[in-house]
């Protein structure tokens, strides 16, 4: 599987100038409008790791693969853990830029920047979760057109539960998902991308190439 | 006989195309060479044994071991080039080198940069930047360089210019010395086959149509030439199959000896694997 993951890491590495883009951008407006961009480093490294797939169908490397050991499940496993891996990464890096940030901008508070973080990871997980069998199965052509209903379909509930239903949430709750919602996000993730990894391996093993 | 692959009543359906392979049994110890027009089914036969696309029915078993139940063990000990380029283009040698090494528990480094220096290839040029026959030798290469005892080769020659065929050629002769290495090799360049094919199988439509070694094969079929007019005089139970030309007829036989006694007054021609092809495909019966 390390094999896989190296291949992934050496394609992806040809996109850094794209990533280091997104840091540029993420200073910029966190700097000078003070806004929350929290989730522009990790969501673009998704959008880095989903190209892969391309590069792969591309390349038709997923056959060569099917021939190799283990060559179908460790597509799938090296594909979630390197996608993974790499938007923590990248998290990681938008919580040190937030931190600094944070010491010259007074109005930004970096416990609050964390929560953000925290719950643009969770939907970028769930994102992840939901994504990746779309892109085993359909391609990454297709797959990227489910991405986009997602995101859209995502927005939609969102506003819907807003302005239509306008529900409020109970102070109870807030409360409750201050003191452990990173814990929950957590288990959810863990869960989500658990069951995801499940599909994605029955659908690739299926799969003839 | 020692055999390295062993298929009993394999099938594939597509909508479009079904292969059937009822019996084959392919030495050990040989160069296999598996021919057929586009589409007959070379690639899925040889998708199948790799396990690539899911068989409907049947048995193979690789170095005496069930595919479907000792497939990790296997592959370990087989060498691949497929038709298409599969490498991401992105990529060096180096990088293939790097991957490989965690892939295959019997990868051998040195070996691999061996046979890039022998193939002229920088290893730190990007496939981008190569043309496809030099990408065709990083993946004969990388197929080696894991000591496998099997190499299936889909058109693995096909975009490599005379000379290098010739180099791959030995090198694969070469590979082939080891009692227990095999080679299976898929081409259109059916003169690649009788450089160094032992064994010949004919594939059509989707099934085994002729299998037996090169030598039996050049040794006993022939082309009777005769004009329009004789014809009639040649049994037709000695027609494999025949082709009509504007003034005379080539006719495909399976026993020489015999009709070179039969016909006496007609010509029969030594046969190559592309008139063999070319006749059992396009001629007449």
């Amino acid at each position: 599987m390390l094999g896989m993951i190296k291949k992934d890491i050496f394609m992806i590495r040809n996109n850094l100038k794209t990533l280091i883009f997104a840091i540029f951008i993420y200073l910029f407006y966190t700097f000078m409008f003070e806004a929350d961009m929290s989730f522009i480093l990790p969501f673009m490294m998704l959008m880095i790791c989903i190209s892969t797939f391309g590069y792969d169908e591309y390349n038709n490397w997923y056959s060569f693969a099917s021939a190799l050991p283990q060559g179908k499940i460790n597509t799938v496993k090296s594909k979630y853990i390197t996608t993974i891996t790499l938007i923590i990464f990248a998290t990681i890096i938008g919580i040190i830029c937030t931190f600094i940030i944070s010491n010259f901008k007074t109005t930004i508070n970096f416990s609050d920047a964390i929560s953000s973080i925290s719950g643009c990871l969770f939907a970028i997980f769930i994102l992840v979760s939901m994504l990746f069998p779309f892109l085993f199965k359909y391609g990454h052509e297709k797959g990227r057109i489910a991405m986009f209903i997602l995101g859209m379909g995502a927005f939609a509930v969102i506003i819907l539960l807003k302005k239509v239903i306008n529900i409020s949430i109970p102070t109870s709750i807030i409360t409750f998902l201050d003191s452990y919602g990173l814990i929950i996000f957590l288990i959810l993730s863990i869960i989500f991308i658990g069951i995801s990894y499940l599909i994605s391996k029955k659908i690739f093993l299926k799969k003839e190439f | 006989m020692k055999y390295a692959i062993e298929i009993k009543n394999l099938k594939k359906n597509y909508p479009d195309f079904s292969l059937k392979v009822d019996e084959l049994k392919i030495p050990s110890g040989a160069v296999i060479g598996l021919i057929g027009e586009n589409g007959a089914g070379k690639t899925t036969l040889i998708k199948s044994i790799l396990n690539i696309i899911k068989k409907d029915d049947g048995k193979i078993k690789i170095f005496d071991k069930d595919l479907e139940e000792q497939e990790l063990n296997i592959k370990e000990d087989i060498g691949v080039v497929l038709d298409n380029t599969f490498f991401p283009e992105s990529l060096n040698s180096r990088n293939i080198d790097s991957i490989m090494q965690d892939i295959y528990k019997n990868w051998d480094s040195k070996l691999f940069y061996k046979y890039l220096k022998d193939f002229g290839i920088k290893d730190n040029q990007i496939l981008k930047t190569m043309s496809k026959g030099m990408r065709k030798k990083v993946e004969i290469a990388t197929a080696l360089s894991h000591h496998p005892k099997l190499l299936i080769l889909d058109e693995a020659t096909s975009g490599l210019d005379p000379i290098v065929r010739n180099e791959v050629l030995d090198l694969f002769l070469n590979f082939i010395k080891d009692e227990e290495h095999t080679i299976i090799l898929s081409t259109h360049i059916t003169s690649d086959l009788e450089h160094i094919a032992d064994h010949i199988i004919f594939i059509d439509k989707g099934t085994i149509v002729l299998e037996n070694t090169r030598d039996e094969i050049i040794d006993n079929y022939g082309i009777l030439k005769c004009d329009i007019d004789e014809f009639d005089r040649i049994d037709t139970n000695d027609i494999v199959s025949f082709r009509k030309n504007k003034y005379s007829y080539e006719i495909l036989i399976n026993d020489k000896d015999k009709c070179r006694k039969k016909y006496k007054d007609f010509v029969i021609d030594k046969i190559t694997i592309e008139d063999l092809m070319l006749l059992m495909i396009k001629g007449g019966k």
